[in-house]
């Protein structure tokens, strides 16, 4: 698909040990006079094994980015390796070979569960269609199985009920425990706890965290959320306006950001028990920018901002041991 | 010295559904101070949108305020909302008493200009005097240039829209805003910036708010006092300050170990609650939150809720306040 002016990208190999590599993608979403860049010229990979947090504004493009690494939406530029296959030229057997490894937990418990179908044809969709021949024995008590795991217990007591009847809280564990049926390698959570109160929350991190460690499969967790992406996440990256512009491990990112989008975003954070001191505010409304920028995609409002800023690509580099950031003056 | 502004006694507000009376509200008492910043916070469903629409009579079939007075103190006369006529709720609603509604990005109207929205609320509650000049006064205070104006809401970001909101339910110049979770859809950056817009805005306009959250950090950020809410009552009411510091009812103690911050542990699981709320459908005898209650006894489920224990300036219901520990892992 790509031309010869990117011939060294062609022959590129993902290392071993990362699960999906993006290599120079862009999503670029056209309507009327407008070019939005939802990804904008993304180099990065996900660790296999390893839980990676994206964190960013609403806009910044986390959704399209986990969308765009399990193959849902195709890229406009550039290339995604699953380990080390490109999956924007997959045929039909290797994408289903590619979709039985992976899944995607969606935000809202409420909609992303289908009314009218019981918890057991729920649970089991994912074994359904990829492990055909399994009698519907086997199936209930596999899905009655999962379902202890989230703790939903016992498993066997909710394959027949529905969605109407259960809770936020337990309709995540149940879109958790269809995700995880199948035991899929590189699991998707977009903003997973965004509608449920605090409590429930903490019991859904609990058990992602768990089940995780249990099952081991990579994770990719995305969320504007900085405290539970913090705990969850064993990488971290912060995304701006289609661009990751800072990866590292959670606790330095948040202990010590080193680029001022992110320092904007970690000092926004409301702090229990501590008063906010209003007045201080970003200049500028990002809402006009569509990514594609030439230069930094934070210079509207940096505080630091150089000339260089407006007029060159700022690339991630690594400014200590395993912390990246893109940013011609980091702080500190 | 703080004077109430506001004065609700006894408040029962229930929703007559097929399967049973939904008791929202239970015999609620609450005042609210002139000039102060009161944050209601609880779980989903403890009430606090119910709240907001029984001060302003917004309850619709099948819900119905079955007893109790909610009195506005103004300067010249109180005014007992609940016994109003319909015209005179109509004169005294938005002018006196305004809200932002929950999901309240949605509610602009979409093909109405911002600016007819204005004009529309002004005509509606008989506002006189020069409304471009009024419409460009609350734009301004609300952070939003005049242009705005002129703009549809599909063309305006979230954080937009619902600064848009708040600039709509203070045109009227009420002594009361009411803000149903203002910023819950929205991601930390512009949470900020409308929280921050709040309190400059209280400040110039000596105004009256009750904050609504269900997340506690937001509700310190901001809040002067903070009402607790579980099951249709605040079981702990007082000084923002206090209450974060040492909380008393062991509900407000679990809320507060359970929010996940920062400096959260991360080799740790996260502190959860367990259980769920009662059933607002029966009649709950003694203390709502007994069978969640680490600490709960026998006592507890006789104990007469009214009226609660005072402890300084906190009130709390609960027979045994501050004897559950606290532990957290603030701000360092
Ligand atoms: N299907 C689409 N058509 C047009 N534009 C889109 C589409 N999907 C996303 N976009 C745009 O791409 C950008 C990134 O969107 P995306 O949903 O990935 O952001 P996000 O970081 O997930 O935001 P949020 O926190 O609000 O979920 C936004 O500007 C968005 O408007
Ligand atoms: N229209 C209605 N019909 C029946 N029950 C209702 C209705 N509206 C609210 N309730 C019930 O009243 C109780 C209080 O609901 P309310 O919306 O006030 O809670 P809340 O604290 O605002 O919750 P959330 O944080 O989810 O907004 C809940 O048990 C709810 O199910
Ligand atoms: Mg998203
Ligand atoms: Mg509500």
């Amino acid at each position: 698909m790509l031309t010869g002016r990117r011939l060294k990208e062609e022959k590129w190999l993902p290392p071993s040990n990362e699960i999906i590599s993006f290599r120079n993608v862009d999503k670029v979403y056209k309507s009327g006079h407008t070019t939005n860049y939802a990804l904008d010229s993304i180099n990065f990979s996900i660790k296999t094994g390893k839980t990676l947090s994206v964190v960013g504004e609403s806009g910044s493009g986390k959704t399209t980015f986990g969308l765009a690494s399990l193959g849902l939406i195709e890229p406009t530029r550039g290339k995604i390796y699953f380990q080390g296959i490109d999956i924007t030229s997959l045929d039909r057997i290797q994408k289903r070979n590619f979709r039985s490894k992976t899944h995607m937990i969606f935000q809202d418990p409420y909609s992303s569960l289908n009314p009218y179908n019981n918890i057991f044809t729920t649970v089991s969709a994912p074994i359904e269609s990829f492990q055909k021949g399994m009698s519907k024995e086997e199936r209930r008590n596999k899905a009655a199985e999962m379902l202890d795991k989230v703790g939903l217990s016992p498993g066997a007591d909710f394959l027949d009920i529905y969605p109407k009847s259960l809770s936020g809280g337990q309709r995540q564990r149940v879109a958790i425990a269809r995700s995880l049926i199948n035991k899929p390698e590189f699991v998707v959570a977009d903003e997973p706890t965004s509608m449920l109160d605090v409590s429930i929350t903490s019991t859904v991190i609990n058990l992602m965290k768990s089940l995780k460690d249990e099952l081991n499969f990579t994770m990719l967790y995305i969320s504007h959320e900085i405290a539970t992406s913090r705990y969850i996440g064993d990488d971290m990256a912060v995304m701006n306006l289609g661009r990751i512009v800072e990866y590292g491990s959670p606790e330095e990112i948040t202990k010590s950001p080193k680029h001022p989008y992110t320092d904007l975003l970690i000092r926004s954070y409301p702090k229990p028990g501590q008063k906010l001191v209003p007045g201080e505010t970003r200049h500028g409304d990002y809402n006009v920018y569509n990514g594609g920028i030439k230069g930094c995609t934070f210079a509207y409002a940096c505080p630091f901002k150089i000339p260089e800023c407006e007029n060159t690509k700022p690339e991630l580099r690594e400014i200590s041991q395993g912390h990246w950031v893109a940013c011609f003056h980091p702080i500190n | 010295m703080s004077f109430p502004i506001l004065s609700i006694k006894k408040l029962n507000t229930v929703f007559h559904t097929p399967s049973g009376d939904v008791m929202a509200l239970r015999n609620l008492s609450l005042e609210v101070n002139k000039g102060e910043v009161l944050a209601i916070v609880g779980e989903s469903g403890s009430g606090k949108s119910t709240l907001g629409f029984s001060i302003l009579r917004l309850i619709e079939n099948p819900g119905e305020i079955i007893s109790g007075s909610i009195v506005f103190h103004s300067p010249e006369r109180d005014v007992h909302i609940l016994d109003l006529s319909l015209p005179q709720l109509r004169e005294f609603r938005w002018v006196n008493i305004s809200m932002i509604f929950q999901s309240a990005m949605n509610v602009l109207n979409p093909i109405a200009r911002i600016e007819k929205q204005f004009i529309d609320t002004f005509e509606a509650h008989n506002i006189e005097g020069d409304y471009q000049e009024r419409i460009n006064k609350y734009l301004e205070i609300a952070g939003l240039g005049k242009q705005v104006k002129k703009m549809f809401p599909h063309e305006l970001s979230g954080g937009m829209k619902q600064r848009v909101n708040i600039a709509l339910a203070l045109s009227c110049e009420p002594s009361i805003l009411i803000a149903d979770e203002p910023t819950t859809a929205l991601d930390v950056v512009v949470q900020k910036e409308i929280l921050s817009s709040i309190m400059r805005i209280k400040d110039e306009l000596n105004l009256t708010v009750i904050f609504i959250t269900h997340d506690l950090s937001v509700a310190s950020s901001i809040a002067d006092r903070l009402a607790i809410f579980y099951a249709g009552r605040p079981v702990e009411v007082g000084s923002a300050d206090k209450i974060l510091r040492s909380p008393q009812h062991p509900y407000t103690t679990l809320l507060l170990s359970s929010v996940i911050s920062l400096n959260t542990n991360r080799e740790a699981s996260l502190k959860t609650m367990g259980g769920s709320p009662p059933d607002l459908k029966k009649r709950i005898p003694g203390c709502s939150f007994l069978e969640r209650c680490p600490i709960g006894e026998e006592a507890c489920s006789t104990y007469d809720l009214f009226p609660a224990k005072v402890h300084g300036d906190v009130f709390v219901e609960c027979i045994h306040p501050g004897k559950l520990e606290f532990e957290m892992e603030v701000n360092k």
